[in-house]
């Protein structure tokens, strides 16, 4: 499977389970969202149950095509602490990440959403240019 | 079944199919990730397809869930479609 088809099934994947969520729970599967909650101690069975499907994705992977899902990381353990930290800060600022602004957000059409993802799509491709620049 | 039970297996098992199509679209790989954002650079287009598809599937959900269910979901008596306020 070229990597353009497994990047769109996996895609329709993340919408279905997006759908599950809104139909069955009438609930909105945003990562970050559903994991502040569950820090707070709202909800805990249905978004602790979340999180650990949301865990147990790479492994499944491993189950059926017989290898892990592969992840490259060329950053060091300080600029990813730092880059998780403000991550996790903004995304709560924010009120929503990729998943719940970029996927839910555009899927409804939210005008709030739609310039959400605008800031940290663009943000980031400022980011990387940078990072670009000044390591080279 | 009681329906708090239907609720944990249903969140329970959208997690797993979340986390599955992360790892089969590629992006659980910051190389990937970075690759779309580095659009001066060597991009890599991957990720658009990854939140065409998303999105593609969410909104047809989206506007079942308008004409069908309406202000409830199957298994809870309040819907976060209709609450605006919400922080996604």
């Amino acid at each position: 499977m070229s990597v353009y088809w497994s990047a769109l099934v996996g895609g329709m994947l993340i919408g279905v389970s997006a759908s599950m969520l809104l139909l069955m729970n009438g609930r909105i599967a945003g990562i970050s969202g559903i994991l502040a909650r569950l820090v707070q101690g709202a909800e805990i069975s249905t978004n602790a149950a979340f999180v650990v499907g949301l865990l147990s994705g790479p492994l499944l992977f491993l189950l059926v095509f017989g290898q892990w899902p592969s992840i490259t990381i060329i950053s060091s353990l300080p600029v990813i602490a730092v880059g998780g930290f403000l991550v996790g800060f903004g995304t709560r600022m924010g009120s929503g990440c990729t998943s719940g602004h970029g996927v839910f957000g555009l899927a409804r059409l939210s005008q709030r959403s739609i310039v959400a993802v605008a800031t940290f799509v663009s943000c980031a491709i400022i980011a990387v240019f940078l990072m670009r620049t000044f390591r080279s | 079944m009681n329906t708090q039970l239907l609720r944990v297996l249903v969140s329970l098992t959208s997690g797993a199919v979340f986390g599955f199509g992360l790892s089969l679209s590629g992006m659980l790989n910051p190389v990937r990730v970075r690759g779309f954002l580095d659009i001066t650079g060597n991009w890599d287009p991957s990720l658009a397809f990854v939140l065409g598809g998303a999105v593609g599937v969410t909104a047809m959900a989206w506007r079942l869930a308008g004409r069908f269910i309406g202000q409830h979901s199957i298994l809870a008596s309040t819907c976060r479609k209709t609450d605006q306020s919400t922080v996604v």
